[in-house]
């Protein structure tokens, strides 16, 4: 069993405050029951993602203004993929980081022992992210493979695109960088904990 | 889990067919198109260019549309207080040098004829080979052709002078906007490839073109003062002459020399002496070869010469000036494209690399062990 798996799942940006305001959220617009209300003032049509609440949320753009959200929504591409249809496969060439924003994914990688068989790493929910390394690793390979498990609409957010905000926006890039150094430091941190105990325990 | 996968085949086929339909679409109209496509080209040519400039006024917290008007006033005050000062100048020099033209090829041709004579004499089995006749009708068909096309080419330039500027600043204010619904279109299987070889490739081409830029500027810039050191008359209109034709790898720098040695060598009133010439030209080109190319280009494209002779050509021939200026770039882009393509079939770099993380892991038991026989 690798290591390297656990710590991505005991690691994800999946924390209960983070859940209780996702609650809170959901709680909040569907607080109109009169139809007239509740079609006056809904923004997007069912089924659309509402971009910006998905950012709002996310820990990566949490200390962005409403504004600078707006700039960055339109430098994410919103996917959709299908039951069993792969995001993307370990050993891809990685590019940058995907927020759930319905459904759920597996995360699996190849067993060392076999080539063929995949072994679950762990299932992310909807408001979790993953593959978020991909957005400073300068030639990354994807470590594990990510499967969308129903219907899953996720919202991508690339490299590229990070570089281009740095170049033209930079004070909404050094914001994001700022929190993708704190979840990759706090990452390296648990990882080495976990090390520790391990290295100190009797083999 | 690969056949589970494929049920999204003939969705994602049907993706590829609308994309290839949309592309195919945009560059019948746009590229294919010969009324536009010289125009749209050196519109993409002049927003890979200026974008650069755009981000600069951007991150100044200027929104998108407001940075590139800025940008456009600027470049037409610039451009209004060039054709005020410089280009005045400029248009007497090619006037003169127009004037002088016949002039100069007349003396060509009589030249040429006199050694013609001379070697026709001395050799008699030359005689059915007549060069001074081919370079009279090579210069009778050029000139009817400005004759009969020059209105045609007053007009295209006068399009070019609308459209271009329209054509770049829609480019620059809706580019990204454009590149997002193309990258929607793209079937999930191809995404993340594409994105990255898109924006590959775009970076590629735009860094090649402003660097090409900066070069040609630089040595049109020695070329002229140079020129205009040795008491050359026609140092604007040869320095612009030398950096139009640097473009062209290898063989422009000659070919952009040939006009200022052809005007000193035939001994015409351009005031300066064919040693001196020749000597700018070398000092410009060697520091081009020198110090700027290594510099700014060469790190850009690393094509076989041959393949960069070829698509020069090829460049010219469809689509001219501008041709010649994007053919490099776009042969780098399917260079890019067919490496990623090997990459994907061959996977050497790639499994390489999985390899060596798997010894990495395969290392890592081995050293808890001594770990723990060092606690021991």
């Amino acid at each position: 069993m690798s290591n390297e798996a656990q710590t991505k799942q005991n690691l994800q940006g999946n924390s209960p405050e983070a859940a209780l305001r996702d609650q809170k959220y959901k709680a909040l617009k569907n607080a109109h029951p009169h139809f007239l209300w509740s079609d006056l003032f809904r923004e997007k049509k069912e089924g659309e993602t509402d971009i910006i609440e998905l950012l709002s949320s996310n820990i990566l753009f949490r200390t962005l203004s409403r504004r600078e959200l707006a700039y960055v929504s339109t430098l994410v591409y919103e996917r959709i993929y299908q039951a069993d249809e792969a995001i993307f496969r370990q050993n891809d060439r990685g590019l940058g980081m995907y927020m759930i924003s319905k459904g759920r994914v597996s995360i699996r990688t190849q067993a060392p022992s076999s080539a063929t068989e995949d072994v679950l790493v762990t299932t992310l929910q909807e408001g979790s992210f993953f593959g978020e390394l991909a957005l400073v690793d300068p030639d990354n390979i994807r470590t594990a493979s990510a499967i969308a498990q129903e219907r899953t609409v996720v919202v991508g957010f690339f490299k590229p695109d990070l570089s281009e905000l740095l170049e033209r926006k930079p004070a909404i890039g050094v914001k994001i960088l700022f929190q993708l150094s704190m979840v990759l430091g706090k990452r390296l941190l648990e990882t080495t904990e976990k090390i520790t105990v391990m290295s100190r325990s009797p083999a | 889990m690969k056949l589970l996968t494929d049920q999204n085949l003939r969705r994602d086929f049907y993706k590829v067919l609308a994309l290839a339909m949309t592309l195919l679409g945009f560059s019948y109209l746009f590229i294919w198109n010969p009324t536009l496509s010289a125009p749209t080209l050196s519109a993409i040519v002049v927003s890979m260019i200026l974008s650069p400039m755009v981000a600069m006024i951007e991150r100044r917290g200027h929104p998108r549309a407001l940075a590139i008007t800025i940008l456009f006033i600027l470049i037409g005050i610039v451009l209004f207080v060039i054709g005020a000062v410089a280009v005045n100048r400029g248009i007497s020099q090619w006037d003169q040098f127009r004037e002088a033209a016949p002039e100069y090829f007349n003396t060509v041709v009589q030249k040429v004829q006199a050694l013609e004579l001379r070697v026709k004499t001395e050799y008699p089995f030359l005689k059915n080979i007549h060069p001074s006749k081919a370079i009279v009708n090579w210069g009778r068909q050029t000139g009817e052709w400005f004759v009969n096309n020059g209105a045609a080419l007053v007009g295209d330039i006068l399009t070019w002078m609308f459209i271009v500027p329209i054509l770049s600043f829609f480019l620059l204010s809706d580019g990204p906007n454009l590149r997002r619904r193309f990258f929607q279109m793209v079937p999930n299987r191809f995404f993340e490839t594409t994105f990255g070889v898109v924006h590959e490739i775009t970076t590629s081409i735009s860094d090649y073109l402003r660097a090409k830029l900066v070069e040609a500027l630089l040595v049109g810039l020695m070329v002229t003062l140079g020129l205009a050191i040795i008491d050359n008359k026609y140092a604007i209109v040869l320095g612009v002459l030398a950096g139009v034709t640097n473009i062209l790898p290898y063989v422009g720098p000659i070919i952009g020399a040939v006009p200022g040695l052809l005007i000193v060598g035939l001994g015409t009133d351009s005031g300066s002496s064919l040693g001196l010439t020749a000597l700018v030209y070398v000092i410009a080109n060697v520091i081009d070869t020198v110090l700027i190319f290594p510099v700014i280009v060469a790190k850009l494209v690393d094509l076989h010469p041959v393949i960069l002779i070829v698509a020069v050509m090829i460049g010219q021939e469809y689509y001219g000036l501008v041709g010649m200026l994007i053919s490099i770039p776009i042969a780098s882009a399917i260079k890019v494209v067919v490496m990623q393509i090997y990459r994907a079939v061959y996977d050497q770099s790639l499994s390489a690399k999985v390899e060596a993380k798997k010894n990495r892991m395969a290392a890592i038991p081995f050293i808890s062990r001594s770990g723990s026989q060092a606690q021991d």
